[in-house]
């Protein structure tokens, strides 16, 4: 009786987890189903998920005539940079507020952490008015420099290093090293799976920002793969799908390559977090 | 810390802007605005940057408020 009680919990149970799963996922299998499909058969009915008569033509079309590698060598460049700066910004900011004491650290933690209540839209406008100051408009400096020190990674750094025992920097000194190669040498390579895990968050943000290429990139030839993408729903009616689509997918392509190469460190590094947050 | 993320999740859900811009522009007759869509139409299509720093703020507020009210129901469950 008791037993199949739990069958029948156990059935509708993993059939309702199953239908969400499926309906989580269907948008990403439409996507890759319209890449393939033609304009005429995008909004064809039925509906079908397997292409009527499937199709390179979008993806041809957006290597060729809508500059897909220009645009992906950008959105990589930038989403690098990004990544690489804010690591390092972040973890020298995280070892001064996990290792040193001076007045007003406090004060000054509690600070940094009342700014992550700030949302980026109140910094939009002051954001842009500095950066026009410096001429950066249609660069790639705004969406590189203004986040690099972020309250977050600042944060998850101090959290990181501050369970590295003193010991260990103690040893770096009596042999000579300077503060920073303390820092180079001893702080990073402990940090390192920190540095993964962030660093993945900071590259899959850099790549999805969309708020920002807007606002600072003027020129085709400067435009990151959000911009690129949007550029192809057309105001007036005529939306190209499938080529957006198809432009989707290839835009996740890097992100999943990333992922998967760093996928264990990933989740070490954010649960390893978690216990010490 | 369990009360962060909560927060900032609010946060973010008030910033919603990509979604919005991609799919309605705001439209139609403003019927899908978010407070971002307007701040930045404010100051990146009419350039009224005064303008646009007010709601910025006023927009802070808001947020400020909501955040510090989430804050006090979290702490008073634990």
């Amino acid at each position: 009786m008791i037993n199949f009680k739990k069958i029948l919990v156990n059935t509708l149970l993993y059939s309702m987890l199953i239908g969400i799963s499926l309906f989580m996922i269907l948008p990403f299998v439409w996507m890759l189903s319209t890449s393939f499909k033609l304009q005429a058969d995008v909004f064809g009915y039925p509906p079908a998920l397997i292409p009527k008569s499937p199709t390179l033509k979008n993806y041809i079309y957006i290597f060729q005539n809508a500059n897909m590698i220009r645009v992906l060598a950008n959105t990589l460049f930038v989403s690098i940079a990004a990544t690489l700066v804010s690591l390092f910004f972040t973890a020298l900011g995280g070892y001064g507020f996990a290792k040193f004491e001076f007045p007003g650290k406090k004060a000054l933690f509690a600070f940094l952490l009342a700014t992550m209540v700030i949302p980026g839209a109140v910094m939009m406008v002051p954001t842009f008015v500095l950066m026009r100051t410096f001429g950066w408009i249609d660069t790639f400096w705004p969406l590189i420099i203004p986040g690099a020190a972020n309250a977050f990674g600042i944060f998850f750094f101090r959290q990181y290093i501050s369970s590295i025992s003193d010991e260990l920097l103690d040893a770096g000194r009596i042999d000579g090293a300077s503060e920073f190669g303390i820092f180079w040498r001893i702080i990073l390579p402990i940090i390192s799976p920190g540095m993964t895990s962030l660093g993945l968050l900071f590259f899959m943000g850099a790549w999805n920002n969309y708020l920002g290429p807007l606002i600072y990139l003027k020129s085709p030839e400067k435009w990151t793969i959000t911009l690129a993408i949007n550029s192809l729903i057309g105001g007036a009616g005529l939306t190209y799908w499938g080529e957006q689509m198809a432009m989707s997918v290839v835009s996740l392509i890097p992100l999943v390559i990333i992922f998967l190469v760093f996928q264990r460190q990933f989740v070490e590094g954010i649960t390893a977090g978690a216990v010490k947050g | 810390m369990s009360e962060r993320p909560v927060i900032t999740s609010t946060i973010g859900s008030f910033g919603l802007f990509a979604e919005v811009t991609t799919l309605t522009g705001g439209g139609p007759a403003n019927a899908t605005i978010t407070p971002l869509i307007r701040i930045f139409g404010t100051a990146f299509s009419n350039y009224n940057y005064g303008l646009a720093s007010a709601e910025a703020y006023t927009f802070f507020i808001l947020i400020f408020v909501v955040a510090i009210f989430q804050f006090r129901m979290n702490r008073e469950e634990s």
